[in-house]
């Protein structure tokens, strides 16, 4: 029996989904037709299995592929992933993805970041970079690990996030820093050592995050403006065919000419 | 390594012989299955967790883990239904983990994808897709996690019932409970805001289409 009807619930999922044997979809039947509330529930439920239908995910691109940067490398040690599409389609994806987005060098054993710490009178710097060549480290005071940022790192990283470092295309290589580089470099060892390592690789995670987000939105514009641009000249081109017929016939060729130019050097 | 993904008479492979090449080594036979499977892994997580860019990442890192763990896959199931269970086992993670704040809030209009990419969308269709869009995943967002995966694995992936216990790990009863409460609630939010299946059928014919032909894919797949 159900809530609503007086029909035993498991008989009542297996007839809506047509998985009912036929002497139980014919019990079924015969008795809704002189019990209004088992035929108000059928109906009700086929309902929302109707709405259900029409129920899509927007579309959305999600194209990628399993690449192998380094034939050498064993398969199960490295992969990348990188999108099937040109870089034009970058803009659809997210934040802490964008790593796997820019043409992604997964090393499954975790590499961090390459961040460099050191501690000196000035309190501690903390540098971080895409090359070799570290620039012009900022000289960061230890109260800069707050709180709150401290508590903040003990939540568990969105899947895939330790694993997954991202390296833009072009810069992208393994430096030569050990991973393990921070660590040695705080030689403090001790509860608050750790704490304060867990605020640092905070840190350079979102220094991470925001120089990724700064890339991809500066791409972002650029190809957001192609795309105006490209609007516009199909536009005045749409325009101009639609007036070809008219007088003036010689100027509309001409701007025609011009347009196709435009949008051919595009 | 071209050409081993069709056999020397133009059929496709198998999922279960792309998978055999993909643990040799072959990452194009992956590439292959990715291809096959990532709008239903995709699908499937936007409807779980009813937000866009999670289900892309959650899609992602479904096929990172299949491509890392394929040598571990000896075929005790489905290849399809391996990918489903560590879509779900994702999906279950981020739910956790975002309890805390608001789960399945739709993203405002703005937030949606603007360049639709295979698929040719009126501008007609996609207000309506977004309209009824915002409706289900608030209506989805009231059922449990548990419920909510049931029925997209029923309605959306065409699972058995057997096959979606066998994914939760839970008795065959259980999960055609869930399927009628979850149903039963769905129905009461819909009635709510003033939704009924015929009504909404005929006033998105678009999405309909969509939907529908969605589905036959997934039952010539399988």
């Amino acid at each position: 029996m159900t809530e609503n009807s007086c029909i035993e619930q498991d008989a009542l999922v297996d007839y809506l989904y047509g998985e009912a044997d036929d002497d139980t979809r014919r019990r079924i039947e015969t008795h809704a037709r002189g019990c209004a509330q088992c035929a108000d529930e059928i109906g009700g439920l086929r309902e929302v299995r109707d709405t259900l239908e029409t129920w899509s995910p927007p579309p959305a691109t999600i194209g990628f592929r399993v690449v192998s940067p380094d034939g050498d490398e064993p398969q199960d040690r490295v992969l990348a992933l990188a999108p099937r599409f040109g870089w034009g389609r970058l803009r659809r994806l997210p934040g802490w993805g964008l790593a796997a987005a820019a043409v992604l060098v997964l090393v499954t054993g975790a590499v961090v970041a390459k961040p460099e710490v050191q501690f000196n009178q000035g309190g501690m710097v903390v540098r971080i970079g895409w090359t070799d060549t570290m620039s012009s480290p900022a000289p960061l005071g230890v109260d800069l690990v707050s709180e709150s940022e401290l508590v903040a790192t003990s939540d568990e990283p969105r899947p895939g996030s330790q694993a997954v470092r991202g390296t833009p295309v072009g810069t992208g290589r393994p430096s030569g820093l050990e991973p393990r580089r921070a660590e040695s470099a705080l030689g403090v060892g001790g509860a608050a050592g750790d704490g304060m390592m867990q605020g640092v690789r905070q840190m350079v995670r979102e220094s991470e995050q925001r120089q990724q987000r700064a890339l991809v939105n500066g791409l972002e514009q650029l190809e957001q403006q192609r795309v105006n641009r490209r609007q516009a000249d199909l536009v005045v081109l749409e325009r101009t065919l639609a007036g070809m017929g008219s007088a003036d016939g010689e100027l509309n060729r001409q701007q025609l000419l011009e347009s196709v130019r435009a949008l051919l050097s595009r | 390594m071209g050409g081993v993904h069709t056999t020397a008479f133009g059929m496709q492979r198998t999922d279960e012989e792309l998978v055999a090449l993909a643990i040799t080594g072959d990452s194009e036979s992956f590439n292959q299955l990715v291809r096959r499977w990532e709008r239903q892994i995709y699908a499937l997580a936007y409807r779980v967790l009813g937000r866009e860019e999670e289900a892309r990442d959650v899609c992602q890192e479904t096929f990172l883990r299949a491509f890392r763990g394929i040598k571990g896959f000896k075929g005790q199931a489905k290849f399809s239904s391996w990918l489903y269970r560590i879509a779900l086992n994702l999906c279950r993670d981020w739910i956790r983990k975002e309890r805390r704040s608001a789960v399945m809030t739709p993203l405002d209009a703005d937030g949606e994808a603007p360049l639709p990419d295979l698929t040719v969308e009126t501008a007609e269709a996609r207000t309506v897709r977004r309209d009824l869009g915002r409706l289900m995943t608030a209506a989805m967002a009231t059922l449990s996690e548990e419920q909510r995966t049931t029925i997209v694995l029923k309605e959306y992936h065409g699972l058995t019932f057997q096959e979606i216990a066998d994914l939760q790990d839970s008795p065959l009863s259980t999960v055609k409970t869930r399927l009628y409460q979850g149903l039963s609630v769905l129905r009461k939010q819909l009635r709510r805001k003033g939704v009924h299946g015929t009504a909404t059928l005929s006033a998105v014919p678009a999405a309909s289409l969509m939907a529908r032909s969605h589905r036959k894919v997934v039952n010539f797949d399988r």
